[in-house]
């Protein structure tokens, strides 16, 4: 049997050598689609283009090029001057290059340009049903305005066509949206179903978020920045999510079943955080975005959220009132109670900014005479030390209940941006 | 590697008892054979899962898609990949200067690269594939159309018509 195939395919050599013999090339239109996609891939942009010239059966090869990047930087080279013209510009050059692109297995798409639905929609539209009809297995469409401050764009923000992706099997892989209004239907989702990374940046979410979410079965990693959300609390099981990030999304509550989340940011006011089954986490920062003092709700909330699980690094960035007062009166050597909340713990970064000397007069150090021990802690590094009375209490404090401490590091240059904004 | 069938199958016996891993007999379209160790013939994805798949190791497998100076070549590349495991700096060292001074004598011949890329690509070895495109791209990178010609061999054949089209088309670029 073997050798009856071997004696049969050598009419298809000696065919194949003599093939090869009228040519004498390299005969890169007879490799297979997906090598000829993978050179082209190695390729630049400017340069895959250029072989259109070589010959007849080279010049639309390179329309299998599976990474179309549209920014201002790859469209807007030449010296175009007038700035009224660089959005017709953009456009016209997109659309120019999409209208001779045939590819069905595109890798990457990506645009990156200030455009207003308004204006441009019908555009926009047609690359985004490109997008899905080449089979992207990444999307980026980022239309944030260079002015980000310039809140009267908001009423003008292209409306992203979610449907497109509902029908038939897609296979977004990521998806990256910036500066668009995003409608979710109550129900009838479906598609996303390969879905593994989703990235919203100053999108307005009109819906329910969640609808989506639930829908994203092998979502790994999340990002909402400065979104609007009509629905502000997310409630949530994400079987396979390792990364959230949500920053001030004016979030008001967040209910999390993720057993594989290593990663968690939050930039927020306080709100009810429930991180369940969350036993992997290994990083979290948390920045609560609040002039009022938060450290009642870093002692309670976040450790009966699950936050108390993180196993590498937890930073929070908060105001803490260490004036002292009446009813409140222990001021910065409050901050000690961070040490009673993490037992393990094995290194202290504490970076203050104290705007004002603390104004209480009596010693509290006898106050908390009876701390408890700290065997595990070996680094302590205070920023922001301008030996206040309080923070030298604090100091000692920690010298006190740390008896295998080898650092202390005292730092007088203050490492914390100032002044919350939501 | 050994060459000619029953000589092949005696040495490749020979060699299993020896060494205590499997010989396996590829064959060539024109019928030639060549006997690799099962490390090496693992290289290709396509013989690693005929292999694991439980398919005819003694008898062999043919490959009616690759001639023998082909898979001289490619059998070359599997060898130095597939029964050298590189550990140490310098080994690793001297398997990159192997496929660097490999794919050189390649590039020397586009037509025969056409080849190995093709085989590479029927046999799955993903490594020699990698290296072969990445050949034929950096022969295409920075260079005008007239150029790439050269490099490739390849005859202008574009009509003033053709031309025309594709300026139109590309006049972003």
């Amino acid at each position: 049997m073997v050798y009856g195939e071997v004696s049969n395919s050598k009419g298809c050599v000696r065919s194949g050598l003599n093939k090869r013999a009228r040519y004498g090339s390299f005969r890169l239109h007879r490799l297979p689609p997906d090598i000829i996609c993978d050179i082209f891939s190695r390729l630049r942009f400017k340069e895959a283009a250029r072989t259109s010239m070589v010959s007849r059966s080279w010049r639309r090869l390179w329309r299998c090029y599976p990474n179309l990047v549209f920014t201002r930087q790859t469209m807007l080279h030449g010296n175009i001057t007038a700035d009224d013209h660089l959005a017709a510009t953009f456009i016209s050059r997109v659309n120019s290059i999409l209208w001779q692109f045939r590819s069905s297995s595109l890798e990457n798409f990506i645009v990156k340009f200030p455009l207003l639905g308004r204006d441009d929609a019908h555009h926009i539209d047609g690359w985004v049903s490109f997008s899905a009809a080449s089979r992207a297995k990444q999307i980026v469409l980022d239309l944030c305005p260079e002015d980000q401050e310039d809140t009267d764009m908001m009423n003008g923000m292209y409306s992203f066509p979610l449907h497109i992706f509902f029908s038939g099997d897609n296979c977004v892989r990521s998806l990256s949206l910036g500066f668009v209004s995003l409608t979710i239907p109550p129900d009838h989702l479906s598609g996303f179903t390969s879905l593994k990374k989703l990235g919203l940046h100053m999108v307005s979410i009109r819906g329910d978020l969640q609808c989506l979410l639930s829908h994203c079965n092998v979502l790994e990693w999340l990002s909402l920045t400065q979104c609007s959300l009509q629905h502000r609390s997310i409630c949530q099981k994400l079987c396979r999510l390792r990364y959230l990030c949500v920053r001030k999304c004016r979030l008001q509550k967040l209910h999390l079943q993720a057993p594989n989340l290593t990663e968690f940011e939050l930039t927020n006011y306080p709100i009810p955080i429930v991180l369940g089954e969350c036993l992997n986490l290994s990083v979290a920062t948390i920045e609560l975005v609040s002039f009022s003092d938060c450290l009642s709700y870093v002692a309670t909330e976040l450790p009966a959220g699950g936050l108390y699980h993180v196993q590498d690094r937890l930073s929070i960035n908060m105001t803490v009132r260490t004036e002292g007062s009446s009813d409140n009166i222990s001021g910065i050597l409050r901050l000690a109670s961070l040490l009673e909340m993490a037992p393990c713990l094995e290194e202290l970064e504490l970076n203050m900014y104290c705007p004002s000397v603390p104004i209480y007069g009596k010693r509290q150090l006898d106050r908390l005479s009876s701390v408890c021990l700290h065997k595990h802690l070996r680094t302590v590094h205070m920023t922001g030390f301008n030996s206040t009375f309080g923070q030298i209490e604090l100091a000692f404090l920690i010298l006190r209940s740390a008896p295998n401490l080898d650092r202390l590091i005292m730092d007088p240059m203050v490492r914390v941006a100032w002044g919350p904004q939501l | 590697m050994a060459s000619g069938s029953g000589a092949a199958a005696a040495a490749a016996d020979a060699e299993e008892k020896e060494s205590g891993s499997r010989m396996i007999t590829l064959t060539s379209n024109e019928g030639k054979a060549f006997v690799v160790t099962e490390a090496s013939a693992r290289q290709s994805a396509t013989i690693r899962s005929m292999v694991d798949d439980g398919g005819c190791v003694d008898k062999g497998f043919p490959l009616p898609n690759v001639d023998s100076k082909t898979l001289a070549r490619v059998i070359q590349y599997s060898d130095e990949h597939g029964n050298k495991e590189p550990h140490t700096v310098d080994e690793r060292a001297a398997l990159a200067k192997f496929d660097r001074d490999f794919i050189a004598e390649l590039d020397a011949d586009k037509a025969f690269l056409y080849d190995v890329t093709m085989a590479a690509n029927y046999l799955h070895i993903q490594g020699l594939l990698a290296l072969t495109t990445q050949c034929v791209a950096d022969t295409i990178k920075g260079k005008t159309p007239e150029e790439i010609r050269t490099a490739f061999g390849i005859e202008y054949d574009l009509t003033a018509q053709d031309e025309k089209e594709i300026k139109e088309e590309d006049t972003h670029a």
